[in-house]
């Protein structure tokens, strides 16, 4: 599914540059639960950024399925970008302006899905997430764990093949961080989707199939 | 869809920050009512006369005379019209028209003055789009004591009576109402009450006639088919002139064709009571003002918007990871601002209403504003996607373009590109504030100047008095009985009221009147009481005053410097002068006098003795004890009522109506005024915006400046530093600016002020005292917070 080959990144500044990755090269076949570990400093998030085509590589080829990444234009990024990936972030990065349902329909909205397919995919998505009852409430009156569930929705609801998960339970005690990750680890295992996820901890990282370990922009095998 | 969702958030947005909300809701809000109201006047400015059916074939004849600074003079001999008519082809109808002085309009018990009245030939009617109500025109101007009168005249003395054939006493004469004509619209430039025949002009008015009085303004219906060029046509009229010996018209008098359009904003004519005159160069004046006052308005909102945009980069950022588009987000926010302006526009068309009343007091209309008209509401609409675009341009580009990863991480800081933008924009804002502040400070000290300024007589505790009615033959009466009373100290007259008008003619000749001298002598003629220059307090130059003895020889009249120096005459005592048949002895010089308002140099003028013993006109002048001024009037009053039967006692002090003489300044003074305060208010509304972020954003740092031991007006100043130097540089700009505008405009008075370093000194540290306070406030705010508090929230 994905197939890197030979990734840098780095930042010139001043003449210097200060490399973020170096020759990262990496396969992740389609439903795969992988982790990315490693130090503050690593280029974990780098790597996951660019992975989503939130970033782009200084060096280095990014097969897409059969979509040769790194030579497409920005538009045709954002276009295999919105088919295809997911997001979930350490703090959840709900907008704060709007209801959960509102949030989770968001995406559906910038896809121009119709109104009543919207209304039955949110709702189906809320049940599965044992969430109705939270659909109107604002992201400031959830607690952190509630958050990163709708934000996990929020990511599901355009069903796609891959999602990134910078730190999903960073921000989580440990009872909430648990399920997030059995719920992860179930997407995967019942759906088929797969994940990649950046953490700190040995533990959440038990839950994926492959870790990598990354240091000083290097894989560590 | 898209669009319910957006105007969600949006809504959530403007009810969640409320400050700023408010902020620019209210600056905008107040920013587009000004220009509605202002654009309301401009709009009707510029519709006068476009109701006539003629419109483009009508126009005035005025007069040039190089020599005189004659440019567009509305002023025509009376023998024009019909000479023209009858030998140009080009010109298919003529009218010509005179003010009929103020008169004393009698039915039964109704007795009032009507100021708007003219002398017209009945052909207005057929030219100008003004209908009769009853009678026709060429049957009700073919009586000599005939009475034209307007429809709301007619209501107001016959009530629903028709009026038609009724008497009324006009100036105790008896006229018969021969017609009665529909209330012209208020946007045409003519505007009487009544009017009556020309034809018989000699019986009821003392005005001169013939080639050489140029008393008459005429207005021509040109035939469109019969002339290729109108230069053409004012050269053969002008030819006409001088084939009829008009002594002007050889001495340089041209005839021109002013199109109608142009009459109205042609303010060189000078005021009469039948004309309505603006200014043109009033309505681009209040258009830039509108414009400004708008633009202020949308520059807060660029500003705060995209100062905000701190708070919503979080929202940019996740939205570009679920899927959005650059343009859907430049779509959602442009569409905030649309929304913005729409509330605001609500908010500006109630203050616009609820403001309207004042705003007419202001101008001296009577506007309206038609809210439910297709056009009002396409004005509306345009307004809103206006502003919404304008205001909402730069921060929807700025906010759409933020860099995804940066705003998760939160490393985004506000670009220096978008702080030097955001700084430019203030300093513009209030570069505009000052340079209205800076105005309104010269406008104000040149109406001072012209009030204050020496005119060469002594015009405190002179009241006035028309000479109507039975005062005509008994204004010597009037006089002994006033002199006998202590309260009065002199009493005098003059043949007209000299501040509002000035009587003049031309081809003078003189002894030792050098023959080759090319251009005709033009002087202003006051008749006046023998006693007239002494108590006036006008000082001698030469020779002495009139005694009563001259006013029996009928002889002696007396110069002013001008007219000397005009005449190059050496010792003019003793020498005549003569106009025609009139010859008189010149017996003194006197100073040149300001009679007229300060914009005009001092004009050559004659003092002549007028007798005032019997069918005399013009006015009473009356100083009486400044300490007993009530007295003074009810005992004039007392004397008034005995004489005059039927007209209404009336005065006026000349003081005021000097400074009557400066309404339009004082309009313009006072407009400038109210929205430069305007201006910088919504200024001030923004600034204190800007600074209430500023103070939040640097909450931490203030927080840790604190903890290490920085002392509170240290922070404040650090904090007013940011903002102040931008008041500084928006000053360096606006003052040269308007300093050249104001020197043009100066320019626009004969005697004006001198310009001084205090009016730049005054706008600059009032802009920056204002700018203090606003900035200062937060930043007290900021200041006096306890550390503990703004570090802990991180």
């Amino acid at each position: 599914m994905i197939r890197l080959k030979d990734i840098t990144k780095y930042y010139t500044n001043k003449f210097i540059k200060t490399f973020v990755l170096r020759d990262i090269n990496l396969e992740i076949k389609e439903g795969e639960f992988m982790t990315i570990m490693g130090p503050s400093g690593a280029g974990k998030s780098t790597l996951l950024n660019i992975i989503g085509m939130l970033d782009t590589a200084s060096e280095g080829e990014y097969q897409f399925f059969d979509e040769p990444v790194h030579s497409l234009n920005e538009k045709q990024r954002t276009s295999l970008f919105h088919h295809n990936i997911g997001f979930i972030f350490q703090s959840y990065h709900l907008i704060d302006e709007m209801t959960v349902y509102e949030n989770i329909e968001t995406p559906l909205l910038y896809k121009k899905v119709k109104s009543s397919e919207r209304k039955a995919l949110v709702a189906d998505l809320l049940d599965r997430f044992n969430i109705v009852a939270k659909k109107d409430l604002f992201p400031n009156q959830l607690s952190g764990g509630q958050q990163q569930l709708a934000a996990i929705a929020r990511a599901l609801i355009v069903k796609p093949k891959l999602i990134l998960a910078d730190e999903p339970t960073g921000n989580l005690n440990s009872k909430q961080g648990t399920e997030i990750m059995e719920l992860l680890k179930k997407l995967n295992e019942e759906e088929g989707t797969t994940i990649i996820q950046v953490t700190h901890s040995e533990e959440k990282a038990s839950y994926s199939d492959r870790t990598i370990n990354l240091m000083d922009g290097w894989i560590e095998e | 869809m898209m669009f319910r969702n957006n105007l969600k958030i949006a809504y959530r947005n403007i009810i969640r920050n409320k400050v700023y909300s408010f902020i620019n809701i209210s600056g905008l809000a107040i920013g587009i009512a000004s220009a509605l109201l202002i654009m309301l006047w401009v709009e009707d400015e510029i519709s006068f006369d476009q109701f006539n059916e003629n419109n483009n074939k009508i126009y005035r004849l005025v007069s040039d005379w190089k020599k005189w600074d004659w440019n567009g003079f509305p002023g025509t001999p009376e023998p024009l019209g019909p000479a023209i008519k009858s030998s140009l082809p080009e010109i298919d109808n003529f009218f010509r028209i005179a003010e009929f002085d103020r008169a004393v309009f009698k039915y039964n018990d109704k007795v009032f003055y009507e100021k708007r009245g003219v002398i017209v030939d009945h052909s207005l009617f057929s030219i100008f789009s003004f209908r009769f109500k009853s009678g026709n025109p060429k049957a009700a101007f073919n009586n000599p004591d005939g009475l034209v009168i307007s429809e709301s005249l007619a209501r107001k003395y016959f009530g629903n009576k028709e009026p038609l054939g009724k008497f009324i006493k006009v100036n105790d004469k008896l006229k018969m109402v021969s017609g009665v004509f529909y209330d012209m619209p208020s946007n045409s430039h003519l505007q009487f009450d009544f009017a009556l025949p020309f034809k018989f002009i000699s019986k009821f008015a003392n005005i001169a006639t013939g080639w050489n009085a140029f008393n008459f303004t005429t207005y021509v219906l040109l035939n469109p088919d019969n002339y290729r060029n109108l230069t053409k046509v004012s050269e053969k009229m002008t030819n006409i002139g001088k084939s009829n010996e008009c002594p002007q018209v050889k001495s340089g008098v041209i005839f021109r064709l002013q199109p109608l359009s142009e009459v109205h904003l042609d303010g060189s004519g000078g005021e009469t009571n039948y004309l309505v005159i603006g200014s043109k160069s009033n309505v681009y004046i209040f258009s830039i003002i509108a414009i400004f006052i708008f633009l202020i308005a949308c520059i807060n909102y660029m500003n705060l918007s995209t100062i905000k945009s701190m708070n919503r980069a979080k929202e940019v950022g996740i939205r570009k990871t679920l899927g959005a588009k650059k343009k859907q987000l430049i779509w959602q926010f442009l569409g905030e601002s649309i929304l913005m302006s729409f509330i605001a526009i609500i908010f500006s068309v109630i203050i616009a209403k609820l403001t309207l009343p004042l705003f007419n007091d202001l101008i001296g209309k009577n506007l309206s504003i038609d809210f439910i008209s297709l056009k009002f509401f396409c004005k509306l609409i345009s307004i809103i996607l206006f502003t919404g675009l304008i205001a909402g341009s730069y921060p929807a580009l700025y906010l759409s373009s933020f860099n995804t990863i940066k705003i998760l991480k939160k490393e985004l800081q506000i670009r220096t590109s978008a702080v030097s933008f955001r700084k430019i924009l203030v300093i513009f804002q209030f570069s505009l504030s000052i340079a209205l502040i800076f105005v309104t400070i010269i406008v104000y000290q040149q109406i001072n100047y012209s009030k204050e300024m020496k005119l060469g007589y002594n015009k405190e505790n002179l009241i006035y008095i028309p000479i109507v009615e039975n005062l005509k033959n008994k204004c010597e009466v009037m006089k002994n009985k006033l002199l006998s009373n202590p309260l009065i100290k002199g009493v005098s007259a003059h043949s007209y009221n000299f501040l509002t008008s000035a009587q003049r003619a031309a081809g003078f000749r003189w002894e030792e009147m050098d023959e080759s001298r090319k251009k005709s002598l033009d002087l202003i003629f006051s008749g006046i009481d023998y006693n007239f220059l002494m108590m006036m307090n006008i000082k001698l130059v030469e020779g002495r005053y009139f005694l009563k003895e001259d006013s029996i020889k009928k002889d002696g009249v007396f110069l002013n410097e001008a007219a000397v120096k005009d005449m190059n005459l050496k010792s003019p005592v003793g020498k005549w002068i003569s106009l025609g048949k009139w010859k008189k002895t010149i017996i003194g010089v006197v100073k040149d006098i300001h009679f007229r308002s300060s914009r005009t140099n001092v004009e050559p003028r004659i003092y002549y003795l007028k007798d005032y013993s019997k069918n005399a006109s013009g006015i009473i002048l009356i100083r009486i004890n400044g300490t007993k001024t009530s007295e003074a009037i009810s005992l004039i009053k007392k004397e008034w009522n005995k004489i005059n039967a039927s007209s209404p006692f009336e005065y006026a002090f000349i003081n005021d109506s000097y400074r009557n003489l400066y309404k339009a300044e004082i309009q313009i003074g006072t407009i400038f005024n109210s929205f430069s305060i305007l201006a910088i208010f919504i200024s001030c509304l923004g600034l204190f915006g800007l600074s209430k972020f500023s103070a939040e954003q640097r909450k931490k740092e203030i927080g840790i400046r604190k903890v290490l031991g920085a002392s509170i007006t240290g922070i404040i100043q650090n904090i007013s530093k940011e903002f102040l130097i931008l008041i500084i540089i928006a000053n360096i700009i606006a003052l040269p600016v308007a300093l050249y505008a104001m020197k043009k405009w100066l320019q626009n008075f004969a005697y004006h002020v001198d310009l001084t370093i205090w009016p730049f000194l005054l706008s600059g540290i009032l802009a920056l005292l204002i700018a203090l306070l606003t900035v200062s406030w937060q930043a007290i705010k900021a200041a006096t917070a306890n550390p503990v508090d703004s570090l802990r929230c991180e």
